[in-house]
């Protein structure tokens, strides 16, 4: 092996002197390399299992749901052109009971098609086997219920349907590419042991529905190119007489869409984050790299008057910058690879796919690569100009002491009493603005950083206590099978351990504005409600107006409407009835795209007259088994729904699902806040060691010395903390936008205490990376720092 | 444990001694590469006296008086500052020393950059307690008009005489000075001097100067000969001259 030219040689030394350094950047630059790693791949592998599975088992792309259709129809579907295949089925949400569980728990009976190696929809056998088309109690099960009740074939459960307790037998558990993600109506979060979804055979859930011949949902699968708007309208057409609830396109078909919204923050991470991760590690190369040449000048003139060109000169440098990213990419590499495994383990809770590999694809370490060297090599170039630009004679003499003068605030009167040390800091911070500025950037920016990921979990507590503590106060939420006239509220009342009874009415509506529409349910409330309060921007509660609508932020930017704009309802079930409402207010609200209305209003609305499709309670907790029971008894109530569970569901969902991201985030932002205060503290020390070694010749204490340079580093930190609050403010305010989704927003709710935390961390980071070279300080040689010029 | 060719060097003095050192060694490395900076050194220096330490490049002068200044130890031998074994202080105590006995000037003067002349004074007087006013100081090394100019403002030579101001604010005991001329002219080189001469005489510290020039030899009551880490000869002068009288 050839022996290393003396010129790699040396920067083998220089990078093992500063190793220290090296580690701090290439830890920096591994986060970014790490975010875009972690946040790309997983959404490559969860798209790509998504699509495969649409794909081999044929999602629909247009879902209808009706009252009640006759087979024939189906025919007529098939004639729109544009459809390739139509799949009609029966569909009933139901009561399970589950022996010696009281809780009450919530179906969806679905028919099973005649041929699933053809049908829309497949389902994937994941054990057992298919129910027996001739006996009447088989079904097959999801995984998400089997598993968490634990069940399997074999096992055995109720439900109630058309007001018959139907014991069924589970054949098999199977996977649908419709229900990868869970959820029940009604809901915020998949509750897998209270919601499940099971299959029959369509001839026997038929006769136990009285369906036979009939159909009341449909899915299509289009053809190439065909336009799904059109399809759409075609459906309604076809359907609109037989009480289709309005067609829908794939994106709005609940689990897709749930889907969609988490790959939407996967994909607003891996560009938000990393760039921030980026611009720093190409700061800190630069300050360290433009450091480098100041104090090997010396060197720099030897090599050139050796005959070094400016681009060999140049390289060397670019040569240091490249090993450090290189270190850092392989570090991010392995560290993205690791946590984005770990975040698809955890969507594989959550997500039910047949198979959901974690893979890493060439092309996302090519382009994490290819972004990381290029940034932090450009921070590296741009501090090589200087090399390039020392001409040997020039880097040949030594430097004459560094020009100073009266800081700014010393001439205009401040800063009188400072002591001489006092001084030293003050003038070293201003004399040299830029690195102050950079460093005081670095500082701000990775407290930004922090701020704004840690603000999530503020935000987030807001969102839900929002959400359950004023949206939606009541402990039970009571559905009907069908809307029930107003009478229904004394027979709840009557009901065990009922306090408050509120009657609500849900109508799906498909709000248009201008070229603008959305498909969104109008929650009907009665005035003077308790158990849901609606507030302004300003964060006062709002009555409800006798006819308009109230809507939530998102969906008036959706629509484009304001206060006082009128929008087009139409009305997707029942008569279907098309007319204007006003937009009231506009309110505040996270969770799901709310629209409220008087339920009087709301039944005008629809020609109903006074009726209500679900109630929602407070009740006394002690008896709640007795209201249960009493539930379950009750022919025409549908289903019961705790808040408290739902809340549960709902906080557990978000602290393992968002909490695991926002901590590697905040660890992330810890690294970044160190690497800097390292970095910077590194620095200052060789800058100064010579005159903090004159310090101590001249007998001062270590301690005295160390505070000259805790001192110059904690001013810069106090100056960054004020703008690291700013730069946090706004990046969350990004974030928060980026994050948002039609499920939920996720509102600004920056705590006080979350600057305080975060500015602690920094402020920790920074003690800790000064308290590392302070121990420098004790082991400088005196007599060696002063016999050199450097 | 090693003993230098001149036994015991007494300087004829009344004065009691300041420094007394014996045996002192330093070896720098190990083994086959090891360097011996210095071979056993006895000396006694007295109060008041003003020494000169002429020697050949390397001979261990430096050496020498960075040990005698606190900043370095020896490898073997003893060191006492009037009633203190040096060498069996801590750092801490080392630098408790330097604090309130000894002033260092150096070849390269070691100015603080950011600090103008007076600060740089200032930075040793906040550490005493009876200290000269920063202002007297740079009077006494004829810096009275430009105390507020900063290292960068000001020629080499006067930044040697700002290096004597902040040396002597603090009214040392001991003055070391490692090569103070070596990088002036002969004129500005005496104004150096002189300062080191009148703060000699009028505060009576205890002064080291090493030089390469013979010359300025002529000034010291005592003159030490160094040779390869040792002692050679010591000569004291009759007659002072002033530094006014020197030329190089
Ligand atoms: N840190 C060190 N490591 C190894 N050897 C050293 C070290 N410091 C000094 N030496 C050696 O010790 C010897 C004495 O050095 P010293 O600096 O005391 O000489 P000096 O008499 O002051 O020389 P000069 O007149 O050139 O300043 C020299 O041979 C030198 O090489
Ligand atoms: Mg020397």
């Amino acid at each position: 092996m050839n022996p290393l030219p003396a010129i790699d040689l040396k920067l083998a030394r220089d990078m093992w002197h500063r190793r220290g350094q090296v580690l701090a950047i290439a830890l920096v630059i591994a986060s970014a390399v790490a975010t875009l790693v972690m946040a790309l791949s997983a959404l490559r592998s969860l798209s790509d299992a998504r699509e495969a599975y649409y794909d081999r088992q044929r999602f629909a792309q247009v879902f209808v749901s009706l009252k009640r259709a006759p087979e024939s129809a189906a025919a007529r579907l098939r004639d729109i052109p544009g459809v390739a295949q139509v799949e009609t089925r029966v569909a009933r949400f139901v009561t399970i009971e589950i022996e010696g569980v009281t809780e009450p728990l919530r179906g969806l009976a679905l028919s099973l098609p005649e041929n699933n190696d053809t049908a829309l929809n497949a389902l994937v056998l994941r054990s057992g086997r298919f129910p027996d088309p001739d006996r009447a109690s088989e079904v097959l099960l999801h995984e998400s219920f089997a598993t968490a009740n634990g069940f399997g074939p074999g096992s055995t459960f109720s439900a109630v349907m058309n007001g018959r307790k139907q014991r069924l037998v589970v054949t098999g558990i199977a996977l649908s590419p419709e229900h990868i993600y869970v959820i029940g109506p009604g809901d915020i979060v998949p509750d897998n042991r209270r919601y499940g979804v099971f299959w029959m055979r369509r001839k026997q859930l038929a006769a136990i529905l009285n369906y036979e011949g009939a159909f009341n949902d449909a899915s299509l699968r289009l053809l190439r190119g065909a336009s799904s708007e059109t399809v759409i309208a075609a459906v309604d057409h076809v359907l609109g007489q037989y009480g289709a609830a309005g067609a829908f396109d794939r994106k709005e078909q609940s689990s897709h869409a749930f889907l969609d919204s988490e790959f939407g923050q996967l994909s607003s991470m891996a560009s938000v984050i990393p760039p921030i991760f980026l611009i720093v590690s190409a700061f800190l190369l630069y300050t360290v790299i433009s450091r480098q040449i100041e104090t090997q000048r010396h060197e720099i003139g030897l090599l050139k008057a050796f005959g070094y060109s400016d681009g060999a000169v140049a390289w060397h440098f670019v040569k240091f910058a490249l090993t450090v990213s290189v270190l850092g990419l392989v570090i991010g590499w392995v560290a993205g690879a690791w946590f984005g495994y770990q975040i698809t383990e955890l969507y594989r809770e959550y997500f039910r796919f047949p198979t959901l590999a974690f893979a890493i694809a060439p092309d996302i370490l090519v382009t994490s690569a290819a972004v990381a060297l290029t940034v932090s090599c450009g921070g590296a170039f741009i501090a090589t100009r200087q090399a390039m630009r020392l001409t040997p004679a020039v880097a040949m003499s030594p430097p004459s002491p560094a020009t100073y003068r009266p800081s700014f605030m010393e001439r205009i009167g401040l800063l009188r009493d400072l002591s001489t040390t006092g001084y030293m800091i003050v003038r070293h911070v201003t004399r040299f603005p830029i690195r102050s500025g950079m460093t005081v950037t670095g500082i701000a920016l990775s407290l930004g950083l922090l701020i704004a990921t840690v603000q999530f979990i503020d935000s987030i507590t807001l969102m839900i206590d929002s959400f359950f503590f004023r949206a939606q106060r009541q402990d039970v939420t009571l559905r009907f099978v069908e809307p029930r006239a107003d009478p229904v509220r004394g027979e709840i009342e009557r009901m065990p351990g009922v306090l408050r009874t509120e009657l609500r009415r849900t109508v799906g509506v498909k709000l248009t504005h201008g070229p603008r529409n959305k498909r969104v349910a109008i929650l009907g409330i009665d005035p003077g409600s308790e158990l849901s309060q609606q507030v302004g921007a300003d964060g006062r509660m709002i009555d409800l107006p006798p006819s308009g609508l109230l809507l939530t932020r998102r969906l008036a930017e959706h629509l484009g409407v304001r206060p006082g704009d009128e929008v087009e309802v139409a009305v997707l079930e029942g008569r279907r009835a098309r007319t204007k409402a006003q937009v009231t207010r506009v309110i505040d609200e996270y969770v799901g795209l709310a629209v409220y209305m008087q339920r009087a209003a709301l039944n005008r609305l629809t020609g109903d007259g006074e009726v209500a499709d679900s109630a929602w309670l407070k009740t006394d907790p002690a008896h709640e088994v007795a209201l249960f029971a009493e539930v379950k008894q009750t022919p025409g109530l549908f289903t019961i729904q705790l808040q408290r569970q739902a809340y549960q569901m709902f906080r557990d969902l978000m602290d393992q699902n968002m909490m695991t991201m926002i901590w590697f985030y905040v660890g992330f932002a810890s690294v970044i806040a160190f690497g800097v205060a390292y970095n910077a503290s590194r620095i200052t020390l060789s800058e100064r060691a010579h005159e903090l070694a004159t310090l101590r010749v001249l007998g001062y204490h270590k301690r005295e010395v160390a505070l000259i340079l805790v001192g110059e580093l904690a001013l810069l930190t106090l100056i960054a903390l004020p703008i690291g609050c700013v730069l946090g403010y706004g990046m969350a305010s990004l974030m928060m936008e980026l994050f948002e989704t039609d499920l939920y927003q996720i509102p600004l709710g920056l705590a006080p205490a979350t600057y305080g935390w975060s500015a602690l961390v920094i402020i920790a980071a920074t003690a800790v990376s000064s308290a590392v070279v302070v121990r420098r300080i004790q082991t400088l040689d005196l007599v060696r720092v002063l016999k050199g010029r450097d | 444990m090693s003993q230098g060719a001149a036994a015991e060097v007494k300087m004829p003095s009344g004065s009691p001694a300041a420094f007394r050192a014996r045996g002192l060694t330093k070896v720098y490395g190990a083994g086959e590469s090891a360097v011996h900076a210095l071979r056993g050194v006895d000396i006694d220096l007295h109060e008041g006296d003003f020494l000169v330490l002429l020697g050949p490049s390397g001979s261990g002068k430096s050496t020498l008086l960075n040990i005698l200044g606190g900043l370095d130890r020896p490898t073997a031998g003893t060191l006492h500052y009037r009633d203190t074994e040096l060498t069996a202080c801590s750092d801490r105590e080392l630098t408790a020393f330097r604090r309130r006995h000894v002033g260092f000037i150096f070849q390269f003067y070691n100015l603080i950059p950011s600090l103008t002349a007076r600060e740089n004074v200032a930075l040793v007087t906040e550490l005493v307690e009876k200290p000269m006013v920063p202002d007297d100081a740079l009077r006494l090394v004829g810096l009275g008009e430009r105390m507020d100019h900063f290292p960068a403002q000001l020629s080499g030579g006067e930044q040697q005489r700002v290096a004597v101001a902040r040396a002597v604010a603090k009214r040392p005991q001991v003055l070391l000075c490692d090569e103070p001329t070596g990088a002036l002219d002969s004129a500005t080189g005496v104004r150096v001097l002189e300062a080191l001469a009148d703060v000699n005489q009028t505060l009576g510290t205890t002064t080291v100067v090493i030089t390469h020039n013979a010359t300025i030899a002529g000034m010291a009551d005592h003159v030490v000969h160094f040779g390869d880490g040792r002692v050679v000869s010591i000569e004291s002068n009759t007659t002072k001259r002033r530094p006014s009288e020197l030329t190089w």
